[in-house]
């Protein structure tokens, strides 16, 4: 019973522990075979990773399986891994990779279906649907339908300029981090960034959502 | 940045965030696990494959090959079963109760070739009596039976010893060199069943009243020779015409002649 009280304390001290840990340490701990600092870092960024997946794809499942998916990468990647840049950005690159993988997939599928070779100008599926202009009753129906619709019309961009706008707008991450996660320059992020917000902001007007 | 992106940016900030599922975890230590296991199954399907990839073409280019090169290989004479005593009683049974020797088609199945070029050609006669010519059709299912190759020619002029010559019907080219008869054909159609080696065949029985019987021919003897050719031989065809058999019996040489009575 007292062994038993002794080997609790020492865990709720170790998890404590690993509270303490940067990130780096904890990938030192998984590469030593850790699972529990592989726990905390999942405790740390599944949620993030998940938000970022799924405004990036506009798909809740695929988001949670690529997110999963991410971080068993990490996981067996941990041997190889090096502190160079901040663990975020290496999750996070990760994580959109994956992410434009499943992207093409779905645009490849999409090109080889035989919708394609009959669908005509009238019925052309369209990015996202323009909500209805009148107003809605309930408040929260009305902003769960905003939700979607500006969900849809991030979903819409293209690829080059969807990415720098999730990270930088949805997820909050700086400038910079933007510009390691992408391996692109400091100047074509921003580029990139102010060019989706204005594609974005003419969608938004077409669907009817206000910027205020 | 413009104000008008500051309020993009803004929407984009207030959008509601989703969280992971509450077994998010549970599952990521459960895919890891799978995938630790599934490198010996990705390495045991690796080799399937491997198998697969080289094993599966060889197959189809064998049975290509097999089919293409069919009409030009040799012919390749079937092993026939050795009778025991007790068939070739049966078989005895058989001939006096139709008095005389008849094709039998179950021997012959099994002693004959693929493509038959063999015939007992007519006018040979054995003590069992007249024997009508070898139909084309048996002739056609393989070549020949026991006791068809033991059979009797209705013509009285013939040559001493055994003849072995192709029908003219068949389609094998008789100026086909390439075609061979083997030392066990001509021991089944000399009524002699043998277990052969590579040097030399051991009689086991011989049918009653064949040539071979009344040549002197014993079960134990030991056959070295047919016409002074080394049992390793094959015979080509053409007239192959046997008139001796070189034997060796209680560690003496003897050569018997092959006569018709």
């Amino acid at each position: 019973m007292a062994n038993e009280k002794t080997r609790n304390d020492q865990k709720s001290v170790l998890q404590e522990d690993l509270h303490l840990l940067s990130d780096h340490q904890l990938m030192e701990s998984v590469a030593g075979g850790d699972e529990s600092a592989f726990g905390e870092i999942l405790r740390r960024y599944r949620d993030r990773i998940t938000n970022f997946i799924f405004r990036f794809l506009n798909d809740r499942e695929e988001a949670i399986e690529l997110a999963q998916e991410a971080f068993v990468r990490v996981y067996f990647a941990a041997g190889r891994y090096h502190s160079g840049y901040a663990f975020s950005t290496y999750l996070y690159r990760i994580a959109a990779n994956l992410a434009i993988s499943e992207l093409r997939r779905r645009n490849r599928r999409r090109l080889t279906s035989l919708q394609g070779f009959f669908r005509d100008e009238e019925s052309e599926e369209k990015d996202y649907d323009p909500v209805d202009g009148g107003q809605l009753p309930d408040r929260k129906f009305e902003s769960d339908e905003r939700s979607r619709i500006i969900g849809r019309a991030i979903a819409s961009l293209p690829e080059n300029y969807r990415l720098p706008i999730v990270l930088r707008d949805v997820e909050g991450l700086s400038y910079e981090e933007v510009a390691e996660v992408l391996g692109l320059g400091l100047g074509t992020t921003k580029s990139r960034i102010s060019r989706g917000r204005a594609i974005l902001r003419d969608k938004l007007e077409a669907s009817g959502i206000r910027e205020n | 940045m413009n104000p008008q992106e500051d309020k993009i940016s803004e929407i984009l900030q207030k959008l509601p965030r989703i969280a992971a599922p509450m077994n998010f975890d549970a599952l990521v230590m459960q895919k890891i696990e799978e995938r630790r296991i599934r490198p010996q199954k990705a390495a045991i399907a690796h080799q399937w494959k491997l198998w697969l990839k080289f094993a599966f073409p060889a197959a189809v280019l064998s049975v290509l090959a097999f089919f293409l090169f069919l009409p030009s290989l040799p012919d390749i004479s079937l092993v026939p079963p050795v009778e025991s005593p007790a068939q070739l009683t049966v078989a005895e049974a058989d001939r006096e109760s139709t008095g005389g020797i008849q094709p039998r088609s179950d021997v012959g199945n099994a002693v004959s070739t693929r493509n038959s070029s063999l015939n007992i050609p007519a006018g040979q006669k054995t003590p069992g009596g007249n024997l009508r010519p070898l139909d084309k059709r048996n002739s056609l299912n393989g070549g020949g039976s026991l006791d068809s190759a033991i059979s009797p020619a209705q013509t009285p002029s013939m040559p001493p010893g055994l003849q072995i010559r192709p029908l003219a019907s068949d389609h094998i080219n008789t100026s086909n060199t390439s075609r061979r008869v083997s030392f066990r054909e001509i021991l089944t159609m000399l009524g002699i069943s043998a277990e052969c080696n590579a040097d030399f065949c051991d009689v086991l029985s011989v049918a009653k009243g064949s040539i071979s019987a009344s040549a002197g021919l014993m079960s134990g003897d030991r056959i070295t020779a047919i016409d002074s050719r080394p049992v390793r031989e094959n015979l080509p065809v053409g007239v192959v015409t046997v008139k001796t058999l070189t034997i060796i019996r209680d560690g003496k040489t003897l050569v018997l002649q092959l006569k018709m009575p």
